[in-house]
């Protein structure tokens, strides 16, 4: 370089890598655009969104019709409806809340993941595309998904507002909150996608880990107030710190808990206005927020991203024991260290005779045994938080990590249980897979099965929990039981329908969120739908009502595992006695023999229709895999 | 031991496979050449029968491919173009896994799976993880992998793709080496003289239409007829214009195909015969006709890929 001659500012390239303009919308975001404009799935979803949009809309409208009469002063009718108008800008708020929270982490799940599979991502890496580019832009394509499905919304709730009585605010502030918690999502799925081996892996991860913020942050903030107001003299958190402990109180304002957690953000935006909450700090400050774990999301997915550059293109991942070698190798002077080839390697195993299930039952939901080590730390910390600040006598306590945990399963199992199958057509294995003796059956059963097995960890951490509340006498232990049998229902269910959908559709990806999508038309729409039908309408009479109310209850795991934790609540005091137990279904108050058998009952009729599904999965096996009898 | 009588297969609009007819003796190996997409993974699929044929048959030991499946799962080995792998398996492991598949009884898989390993040379890598294998080495694997039940038949897409000279020798041997112990081979490629030294028998196939089957010697016999000679001329001053009567003399024999001056290179003319044309004298008559004088006269060697080349743009049949 001559002396006259500028020095290229180190700046300079930073700048170019975050102009906005190849930032977000550069290559991979076109090419990910157009794929996706391709697709007729991602326009059958919204059209089903903006069907179910106005279904929850027009229904609400036709009940106030009914309702007021058709004999009513035109003045009394807009009276009812600007009664009305809240009602509906808030459930579609929720409904658009929860259709991006879910949807933003299955979007971005496998974005990066997959193009690892497709053994794409190298060829990307290569081009002059930094790591911090391929990321955003990689979210800015699927938050361009997102955003058109809000923009569905929005005419709704700007509709309503015309007939008064909503204020503009709460849409903006309820936009906001979905807005940016898809935007959280979308980066943590982001993250995930980056480290996971599996798009469907990196989405259960980014769930475990929304669920993790909306609730733990909320009760960590709790515990933290609870403890710092202790009844107990010395216990008090000021006189634990002692003479460190801070001038200004240690109490956490209620605003910044309700700020740390989107739902509870929402909830205050819905009906808090009413009880004078200071809205307006809360969902600016949780929108904040959501957009900076965002940002601490992408930075960490470009990290990992910029290792996975690092490491020589294509070269297997050490662990770090044969790093450890290979160093030691070096240092000896050994002029070629010993050979990667050489050192992937381990102990064979005894492949037994059934080699699909043996080998599908070896795969664990956790990549390495530190995950599994650092999973189930940080389970203990957060339980023992939660023991140590609410009383052990708290529905609270055994109900909240039931709840969440229900729904935790409940997504687990409608996106793993594809991935069994649809990976192994992925990953081109299928195909010697099937010029073997392997029967369809057998290859069927193993991925159901394996598929089962792989989802333990969550049900056994609930099971724990609940077992730590009945060792300390607060439930009767015939909880454990019911909860077992509730959490098997929806697992092989969707197990059995996961299988079946990985051998109709080609991609995992498809297969998963279709998978998903019947979940939550059973265990959410659906839901709704009763709810606005036969709470809000009465359509068809009472008993009509309840008869489909009961039913849509009793078939729901979140529901039947809240039940069977309340039921059960309290009663171990009085020994094993099982005749005071009381459960509580809209008609009537079970006892604990009809409520088992509800139970199982419930839990039977999934497994049932698990096994038609992978029935259908064994009829239809020869038609979906192209393989001759 | 391979019959393929009018075996159609499509795609859609797209007819992958079209009235294809194959006859394959025990114990031949046999070489199934044609460029990209035009129709050899398809045919081999229905072989495996991984994929249903639309109309025609296939049979494998007089089994068919529609009806008896899992009687001819038992005789082929088939190892597909693109072999994916267990990435969580070693490759013991792996063969063991397709040894149960294949129901051998628990106490022989071991012995097999170092037989096999043995055969493929990759037992100092038993151990090693699957996915970290080179390609010449899960390409190795993917011989072994097909070998484990002992199949009378072998259908192996493209099993030297990606393999070094080296490598391609080896595997080469190691084919032959199969077909020895009396095993069936059909192998595809797209390169005609990577098949010649071990194939008994050829099919050269072009959009899902087989437009050559027959020995190797047969395949040159056949473009072999089509040579091409270059006649270098004697330098003169008015070259071009005797090299411009030299053409439309030879032009107007009908034992020649073509006849074009060379571009580039004065008084030097390339003759294209017509099939199967053996006299070469007429030549030399006409060239002194048009009032050229012979300074070298040279047949051009066919290769093998001018024959591949030629077969393939249509220019047989
Ligand atoms: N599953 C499929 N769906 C649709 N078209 C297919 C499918 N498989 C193959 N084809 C088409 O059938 C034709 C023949 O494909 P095939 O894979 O048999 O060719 P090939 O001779 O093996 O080519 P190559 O040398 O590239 O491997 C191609 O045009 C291909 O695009
Ligand atoms: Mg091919």
């Amino acid at each position: 370089m001559t002396k006259g001659e500028p020095r290229p500012s180190r700046l300079a390239p930073l700048v170019r890598n975050l102009d906005p303009r190849t930032l977000f919308f550069g290559p991979i975001f076109q090419k990910d655009m157009r794929i996706s404009g391709r697709k007729l799935g991602v326009y059958i979803g919204r059209s089903l969104f903006a069907l179910l949009l106005a279904a929850v809309v027009s229904i609400a409208f036709y009940s106030v019709w009914q309702s007021t009469g058709f004999n009513q002063s035109p003045s009394a009718r807009i009276q009812s409806l600007q009664n009305l108008a809240p009602v509906i800008v808030v459930s579609v708020l929720w409904v658009q809340f929860v259709a991006m929270a879910l949807l933003a982490p299955v979007l971005t799940g496998g974005a990066i993941c997959e193009e690892r599979r497709a053994q794409t991502l190298p060829t990307l890496l290569t081009t002059p595309l930094s790591p911090v580019q391929i990321v955003c832009s990689k979210g800015a394509s699927r938050l361009a998904q997102l955003i058109i499905i809000a923009l569905i919304a929005l005419p709704v709730l700007l509709g309503v507002r015309l007939f008064g009585g909503v204020r503009a605010e709460t849409i903006l502030a309820g936009s906001s909150i979905s807005l940016t918690t898809a935007i959280m999502g979308a980066s943590i799925g982001l993250w995930f996608s980056a480290r996971a081996a599996r798009g469907t892996t990196a989405t259960l991860a980014a769930y475990c880990m929304l669920a993790l913020l909306m609730a733990g942050l909320p009760m960590l903030a709790s515990a933290i107030n609870l403890i710092a107001e202790s009844e107990f003299p010395g216990a008090r958190l000021p006189d634990l710190l002692g003479p460190w402990a801070p001038d200004w109180p240690l109490r956490i304002p209620t605003d910044v808990l309700y700020a740390s957690s989107p739902p509870l953000a929402l909830g205050a935006v819905s009906y808090g206005s009413a009880v004078g909450m200071p809205i307006r700090s809360i969902w600016v400050g949780a929108s904040l927020w959501s957009l900076l774990i965002s940002l601490g999301a992408l930075t960490f997915a470009s990290v990992s991203l910029r290792a996975v550059m690092r490491r020589s293109l294509g070269a297997p991942k050490l662990t770090r024991r044969q790093r450890r070698q290979h160093k030691k190798a070096a240092r000896a002077g050994d002029a070629s260290p010993v050979d990667p080839g050489q050192l992937r390697a381990r102990r064979s195993r005894t492949v037994a005779d059934r080699p699909v299930l043996w080998r599908e039952i070896r795969q664990s939901l956790f990549p390495s045994k530190a995950m599994l080590v650092a999973a189930v730390l940080g389970v203990v910390l957060i339980m023992g938080i939660m023991y140590l600040a609410v009383d052990i006598d708290e529905l609270a306590l055994a109900m909240i990590p039931i709840i969440i945990g229900t729904i935790l399963i409940l997504l687990q199992a409608a996106l793993l249980s594809s991935g069994g199958f649809a990976s192994e057509r992925e990953a081109r294995t299928l195909d010697a897979l099937l010029t073997t003796r392997i029967s369809p059956f057998q290859l069927v059963a193993s991925k159901m099965l394996g598929s089962i097995r792989r989802q333990w960890f969550i049900p056994l951490i609930l099971l724990i929990h609940m077992g730590v509340i009945v060792a300390y006498r607060e439930t009767h232990p015939i909880v454990l039981l019911h909860l077992s049998i509730i959490f098997l229902g929806p697992i092989v269910m969707l197990s059995g329908t996961g299988v079946y959908f990985a051998l109709r559709f080609r991609k995992s990806i498809t297969a998963s969120s279709v998978n998903l999508a019947l979940a939550l038309l059973l265990w959410l729409v659906w839901p709704i739908c009763m709810g606005v039908f036969f709470g809000a309408l009465d359509i068809g009479g009472y008993e009509f009502g309840e008869a489909m109310a009961n039913f849509t209850l009793f078939t729901h795991p979140v529901w039947l595992s809240a039940v069977s934790v309340e039921g059960a609540r309290g009663h171990f005091s009085d020994g094993f006695d099982l005749s005071n137990l009381d459960y509580d279904t809209p008609s009537s108050n079970l006892g604990v023999v009809a409520w088992t058998i509800l139970v199982f009952a419930s839990t039977g009729v999934q497994i049932f229709i698990g096994l038609l599904a992978a029935l259908a999965a064994l009829l239809r096996f020869e038609k979906h895999t192209g393989r001759a009898a | 031991m391979i019959e393929i009588t009018h075996l159609t297969k499509r795609f859609g609009d797209l007819t992958a496979v079209d009235d294809l007819s194959i006859s394959i003796e025990a114990g031949e190996i046999f070489g199934f050449i044609g460029p990209n997409g035009a129709g050899k993974s398809t045919t081999m699929k229905v072989l495996a029968c991984l994929l249903k044929p639309d109309s025609g048959s296939a049979k494998v030991d007089d089994l068919s491919v529609r009806a008896q499946g899992d009687a001819i799962r038992q005789r082929i080995g088939y190892m597909p173009d693109f072999i994916g792998y267990y990435d969580d398996l070693t490759v013991d492991e792996y063969l063991q896994f397709f040894a149960a598949a294949f129901r051998l009884p628990r106490k022989k898989r071991r012995s097999i799976v170092s037989g096999v390993l043995e055969l493929t040379d990759l037992t100092a890598k038993r151990d090693t993880m699957v996915s970290s294998l080179s390609r010449g080495m899960s390409q190795r694997l993917g011989v072994a992998r097909v070998l484990i039940h002992d199949p009378k038949v072998l259908l192996l897409d493209e099993p030297a793709s990606g393999l070094d000279p080296r490598a391609r020798i080896e595997m080469r041997s190691l084919l032959t080496e199969l077909a020895r112990m009396g095993k069936t081979l059909m192998v595809s490629s797209h390169i005609l003289s990577e098949l010649a030294e071990m194939c008994s028998s050829i099919g050269i196939i072009e959009q899902g239409r087989l437009i050559f089957a027959g020995s190797i010697d047969d395949a040159y016999a056949r473009v072999k007829g089509a040579e091409r000679i270059l006649i270098r001329l004697e330098p003169a001053d008015n070259i071009a214009q005797i090299v411009a009567s030299v053409v439309s003399a030879l032009d107007a024999d009908e034992r020649v195909e073509s006849a074009t001056p060379v571009d580039g290179k004065a008084g030097v003319i390339d003759v294209e015969l017509k099939d199967a044309e053996p006299g070469r004298h007429f030549l030399l008559e006409r060239v002194i006709a048009g009032g050229g004088r012979i300074a070298s006269f040279e047949p051009q060697s066919v290769n093998l890929e001018d024959a591949f080349l030629r077969l393939t743009k249509g220019a047989i049949q």
